[in-house]
């Protein structure tokens, strides 16, 4: 037949339909195909699948063109393998293949559907001229795929053959729904006559869930909601995908309706009951593939919203899921929060608390200074009258001015002595009035030689010493007491001027006991004072110098165990800096491990047994609050050897809130 | 030869303090005050020279470079102080360190800070007697600073 190709469409890239078979078959094959299809593809017969490769890649090639249909029995091979030969070969690549068969089972082809390679199976033996239609529509379809610009395509055209009538059912699925339903009223009153509008406002219900339904609703206009009671309420399953016939499935369901179906609308319906639709379906046969057509679409709709929703349930499930993890985080935060803020309450608690001792100690140390200060005023009245007053008072000034000696060179005082009286007991008595290796021989021998005289002058020393150590340690309680104060000083007074030494020397005091055997050196400059709160600062430093002072603590014992030498030193610097006060702490302990580094100033506590420790961490976390608040930095710079927490605060702070 | 207390304090006052309240026993006894550890094996080797014998270390527990359970746990592992009775003496000591003295260093007495005279005195009496009585040691030429009592008990 001749086409409208009258426009040179020849010129047309070549195809090829190829028949491979080894057996009688394939001539069959290739002669049905030819006439169908050859005005427009080479049909070309082949009896192994090499045969086609051979073509594609060898001389003809330009002749064959793409292969867009292959016919094969099953001896072409086992179709995985073929799908992985026709893959790797660009002439074959969009080959569609109709496999021809005799038997009534295929195995081993998951790939070749896979790879959408095989589009049609034909039993052997087929109806005489299947062939043909079968190579026309195949060829047809890879046009339509592959060369949508081809006009050839037009030769093989639906009109050509009477077989491209569509079933019944198939051609009313194609309808819309409005134009079915309206069929499906027109076949059912064929039967039953005109049926009654039903017009009904919105609100009515239609079927009740858990009810028996005994009749079908087609709705005309209007719309209306299924709907199911569920442990978490009533829930919308359809509305716009209802459909148009309401009761149908519960019919299928044998009685009982599945879902409660209510008018949204005004609705206008036909009533059909069992018995009418029944006398319907049976009295009129093209109601019953109307109906299926109306059902499959209707059920087609709520099908796809179902499946829509459920793609939707599994994302709703992943954003809960996000949430609960946001909330979790949330939670976690705000439980640290609350440690922080227990721990600050303690802190608090333990600053009243010192704040109290610290108030009740100033009267028993007035007293014990006051005390010291009688009693020598009163030894001295006594000493005016004493015959031995002068030396008393010589010896007791001497050992009252005298400092404390080391052990060391007390020691090698008494060596010295002991060679000079010969009694190491003498020698140690004499060392306590004083004497060493350079007081004159004579003097020694004249005091040994007057034992009545050697005795008052012990005494007396001894009395100066006891006053010596009465006074210092009751300086070191006045001074401690006086640190305590700074550093539970109330807040609110934040424009208090501080100078940042003293407060530094309060908190090396109250950390002394930490830095035992720590050297410290100072270097303080002359600066500014800054304005702020003298005992939230000293908690700053504080809590940097007990860092210090448990890493140091750690690196000595470390050392020790591992016989090295080490100094522990601590080096406290104050500088001025443009607008600021820079503080820095600097230690040689070990460092703050890289990974710890980061998370030094969260409020992180050890929780062992519930109970807050005040170590590193909470610290830091505290020293970092109270330095925001005075609007300061800080920082911490750690490597093994050498740790720096640096603290700037401003001389001009911007006025509090 | 003289029974050695060996006093390791590193603060004067104190170390003071303790010397004071030993001088009952200052006429039997060698009173030796040494203010850090290092200084405190220098006494045991010179108390060792003068041929003595260091019955007794009352450690201050807070020292430079170390704490005086340390020191007292060295000195269980050196002859010259092995047998030497070990207390110490504090006024901030936690339970851990407190046990590990107990276990390790075979502390034999706490003494807290700060401390009355008659009750270091006691102490002091009573480790000195379980000294005198633990090494075998002739009690009578220290009979003036341990437990008569015990010590005649241990010569029938």
């Amino acid at each position: 037949m001749s086409g409208p190709d009258a426009h040179g469409e020849h010129t047309q890239a070549p195809l090829t339909v190829a028949v491979i078979s080894p057996g009688m078959v394939g001539g069959q094959v290739a002669h049905e195909a030819g006439r169908s299809v050859g005005e427009v593809a080479n049909v070309e017969r082949l009896h192994f699948l090499d045969e086609l490769v051979a073509l594609v890649d060898g001389p003809e090639a330009e002749r064959i063109g793409d292969v867009a249909v292959i016919f094969a029995t099953d001896e072409v091979g086992r179709l995985d393998d073929v799908a992985t030969v026709l893959a790797g070969h660009h002439a074959l690549a969009t080959a569609r293949l109709a496999l021809l068969t005799e038997r009534t089972a295929l195995t081993g082809i998951g790939h070749a559907f896979d790879t959408d390679l095989v589009r049609e199976v034909i039993a052997v033996p087929w109806r005489p001229g299947a062939i043909e239609s079968r190579a026309a529509a195949q060829l047809r379809r890879w046009m339509r795929d592959n060369r949508p610009g081809d006009v050839r395509r037009r030769l093989l055209g639906a009109g050509r053959s009477a077989t491209l009538t569509h079933a019944p059912l198939i051609e009313s699925l194609s309808h819309s729904t409005d134009r079915l339903t309206e069929e499906f009223i027109d076949a059912c009153e064929k039967v039953l006559g005109p049926r009654p509008r039903l017009q009904l406002p919105a609100g009515v219900r239609l079927t009740h869930q858990g009810q028996p339904v005994d009749a079908v609703g087609v709705v005309l206009s209007g719309s209306v909601a299924l709907t199911r009671d569920t442990p978490v309420g009533e829930v919308i399953l359809h509305h716009a995908t209802t459909g148009r016939i309401v009761g149908l499935v519960s019919l299928a369901e044998r009685g009982k309706a599945f879902v409660t179906a209510t008018t949204t609308t005004d609705v206008e319906l036909i009533l059909l009951s069992i018995e009418q639709l029944d006398r319907a379906l049976k009295e009129n046969p093209v109601t019953e593939q109307i109906l299926a057509a109306l059902l499959i679409s209707s059920l087609t709709k709520r099908l796809a919203r179902s499946e829509i929703l459920q793609v939707e349930k599994i994302e709703l499930a992943a954003a809960v899921e996000a949430q609960r993890v946001a909330t979790q985080e949330a939670l976690d935060a705000l439980e640290q929060a609350r440690l922080e803020l227990l721990a600050q309450e303690r802190f608090a608690t333990l600053g009243e608390l010192a704040a109290g001792v610290a108030h009740e100690l100033n009267n028993p140390v007035s007293a014990l200074e006051r005390a010291n200060d009688h009693l020598r005023a009163d030894l001295m009245t006594i000493m005016s009258t004493h015959p031995q007053g002068p030396l008393i008072r010589e010896s007791v000034m001497a050992a009252l001015s005298r400092s404390a000696v080391s052990t060391r060179d007390e020691r090698a005082a008494r060596r010295a002595l002991e060679k000079v009286v010969g009694d190491r007991e003498l020698a140690r008595r004499l060392v306590s009035l004083g004497m060493d290796a350079d007081t004159p021989h004579e003097e020694v021998r004249a005091l040994v030689a007057d034992p009545a005289r050697l005795e008052v002058a012990l005494a007396a020393a001894s009395i100066g010493r006891e006053e010596r150590n009465v006074r210092t340690a009751t300086e070191r309680v006045r001074r401690l007491v006086s640190s305590l104060s700074t550093y539970v000083r109330p807040e609110g007074e934040m424009e208090q001027e501080v100078d940042v030494r003293e407060v530094l020397e309060d908190s090396l005091r109250l950390t002394a006991h930490r830095l035992r055997g720590v050297e410290i050196e100072r270097d303080y400059d002359d600066v500014p004072t800054v304005p702020g709160r003298a005992g939230e600062l000293a908690q700053v430093w504080t809590n940097i110098l007990s860092n210090a002072a448990d890493a140091l603590t750690g690196a000595v014992k470390e050392a020790e165990a591992q016989g090295r030498e080490f100094h522990p030193e601590v080096s406290v610097r104050v500088a001025s800096e443009a607008a600021g006060v820079r503080v820095d702490v600097v230690d040689n302990g070990p460092g703050i491990a890289p990974e710890t580094l980061p998370r030094i100033f969260e409020p992180r506590f050890t929780t062992n047994h519930g109970k807050v420790r005040f170590g590193l961490g909470l610290g830091m976390g505290l020293a970092k609050s109270v330095v925001d608040a005075h609007d300061g930095t800080i920082d911490v710079d750690s490597r093994p050897g050498r740790t720096r927490v640096r603290v700037v605060l401003p001389t001009n702070r911007r006025p509090a809130p | 030869m003289k029974l050695t207390i060996l006093v390791v304090d590193d603060e004067p006052e104190v170390r003071d303090a303790v010397v004071g309240d030993l001088l009952p026993f200052a006429d039997v006894v060698r009173v030796e005050p040494a203010e850090d550890v290092e200084d405190a094996w220098e006494v045991v080797q010179e108390v060792e020279a003068d041929g003595d014998v260091v019955a007794l270390v009352l450690a201050d527990h807070r020292m430079p470079g170390t704490t005086g359970v340390d020191m007292l746990i060295a000195m269980e592992g050196d002859e010259r102080t092995a047998d030497a009775r070990k207390v110490l003496v504090t006024g901030q000591a936690d339970q851990a360190d407190t046990i590990r003295a107990v276990n390790e260093a075979g502390l034999d007495h706490y003494v807290a800070k700060p401390w009355r005279p008659e009750e270091m005195q006691a102490v002091v009496r009573e480790q000195l007697t379980d000294f005198v009585v633990g090494t075998g040691l002739d009690p009578l030429p220290h009979l003036r600073a341990i437990d008569g009592a015990r010590a005649m008990e241990m010569l029938r």
